[in-house]
């Protein structure tokens, strides 16, 4: 200890700016200040402090010199990571759009889908309750179905299913046979002019009115925009659907079922109300899972739009 | 045998030259270090080529802190979210006044040393740091030089429009400006 440090315990403590200067031309550190620029950290911090950060962060970030954009720009890590650090406990990141889309356009799709993700309700009305959960490579919403009195069993009936083509484009389907809450109109002049290679999906576009709003509505350009590329996840959403049926079964079947048209619902999303105040709500919406609170809850909410 | 090794101590040399001694279990919290110790060069001192001294100070305050921690928690009955909560107040009372360029040297120094719970506590500083703020503030902040030309400043601002589209306050804040 003595050989080296001998020097500096003669000048004390108060010389220890005067050592840091010294170090400061080891290369580590800015030859004009000791500081230690941000530009010289291994890519795998920066990357890593990028992944908590917002996009508009990330842009101020990027702008800041030469090298922090070239870092940022058309980086696929960087888009990784940002998928990664939100959604990996969530879905399974890497098999959406069959495994085939940019980490870029995954995050910018996931950044507006994972405000579906609760329970929600059909504007104006009490019923139905929707619930927006995560699958492994989609977003599926489900009908909820409460419990009659003597039966503890809450009934999921998915009936959305929000995922992306290959090509990076939204692919949201409704299935129109299983809604269990409203009485299905025959129409089959409508879905026999649709043109769908299966008439039981109904290809929607989910959109944002305002944050807590959505519209389900008919997509009309469907045809157009995905015709060709839906094959598998209309597959797999048949599965998560009906486990355990085969497809092709349903497939033969959903010629002669009774459909009902889409109609256009806007929902209103359950938010967490212990910032507005709204303890019920939020209690429904927290304990969905457990069900005699939920039914005695339902019993007494009065339903308000926000 | 466990009282031995627990005061065993070990010495640490920072770029500038200081030496700290600190006992072995304080040092293990570093991985890199545990990994050095067990290749047994503990009765050396240990070169710490890229951690200045007050740096080496702060770290070696975080690694005493962790080993206070990890032996208090084995005694309590039920540590889990107690300990949680303390350990999360505790850095923030950690990280409590630590400047740009110290969190830039800690960041390099926990990631050199290996120390994850300290990375972690860093990129959290820095991330609330970094959040809403313009490109100069960035560049003040961190001691960047600035190396763009205007024009292409402007381009790259036109370039980034993507990352401010579902922001309705940026046109707000930047026209403001």
């Amino acid at each position: 200890m003595a050989d080296f440090d001998e020097d500096q315990n003669l000048q004390g403590i108060q010389n220890q700016s005067k050592r840091a200067k010294s170090a400061a031309s080891n290369g580590v550190y800015d030859q004009k200040s000791r500081h230690l620029r941000i530009i010289d950290f291994p890519e795998d911090i920066l990357l890593c402090i990028l992944s908590f950060l917002s996009l508009r962060d990330i842009s101020s970030f990027a702008s800041a010199c030469k090298h922090l954009h070239s870092l940022c720009r058309g980086n696929p890590n960087l888009w990784f990571g940002l998928c990664d650090r939100r959604w990996a406990d969530k879905t399974q990141i890497s098999k959406w759009g069959n495994g085939e889309i940019a980490y870029k356009c995954l995050y910018v799709t996931l950044i507006e889908w994972e405000n579906l993700i609760g329970l929600w309700r059909r504007a104006g009305w009490s019923s139905p309750l929707i619930l927006f959960e995560w699958g492994p490579s989609y977003v599926t919403a489900s009908r909820i179905r409460l419990p009659n009195p003597g039966e503890h069993r809450i009934t999921k009936f998915p009936f959305l299913f929000m995922g992306l083509s290959p090509s990076g484009d939204p692919v949201n389907f409704v299935d129109s046979g299983t809604g269990f809450d409203s009485v299905p109109l025959p129409d089959f002049a409508k879905a026999a002019e649709s043109g769908q290679p299966d008439s039981s999906l109904i290809p929607v576009s989910v959109s944002f009115i305002r944050a807590n709003n959505i519209l389900i509505s008919k997509n009309l350009n469907y045809p157009k925009a995905v015709r060709g590329c839906s094959a598998l996840l209309t597959q797999a959403y048949r599965y998560f659907a009906y486990p355990g049926r085969d497809a092709s079964s349903l497939r033969k079947k959903g010629k002669n079922q009774v459909y009902w048209n889409w109609e256009d619902n806007e929902y209103v999303k359950f938010v967490n109300s212990s910032e507005k105040g709204c303890a019920r709500e939020h209690g429904l919406a927290f304990n969905i899972s457990k069900r005699y609170i939920l039914r005695s809850l339902l019993k007494n909410a009065s339903f308000r739009n926000p | 045998m466990s009282e031995s090794t627990e005061k065993k101590m070990v010495r640490l040399r920072s770029s500038d030259g200081e030496v700290f001694e600190v006992e072995e279990s304080v040092a293990k919290v570093a991985k890199t270090l545990q990994d050095m110790l067990e290749e047994d060069c503990a009765d050396a001192v240990i070169p710490i080529t890229c951690v200045r001294a007050p740096i080496l100070t702060k770290v070696i305050d975080y690694c005493k802190d962790q080993v206070m921690i990890s032996s208090s928690s084995s005694t309590t009955n039920n540590p889990n979210e107690r300990t949680e909560q303390e350990r999360k107040a505790w850095g923030q009372k950690f990280m409590e006044g630590v400047d740009s360029s110290t969190l830039c040297e800690l960041l390099v120094a926990s990631n050199f040393l290996n120390i994850e719970g300290l990375l972690n506590l860093g990129v959290d500083k820095m991330v609330s740091m970094i959040q809403g703020k313009y490109p100069q503030e960035i560049r003040d902040m961190f001691n960047v030089v600035n190396d763009f030309t205007p024009e292409e400043e402007e381009e790259i601002r036109n370039q980034n429009a993507w990352a401010f589209e579902r922001d309705p306050y940026y046109k707000k804040r930047s026209s403001s400006k």
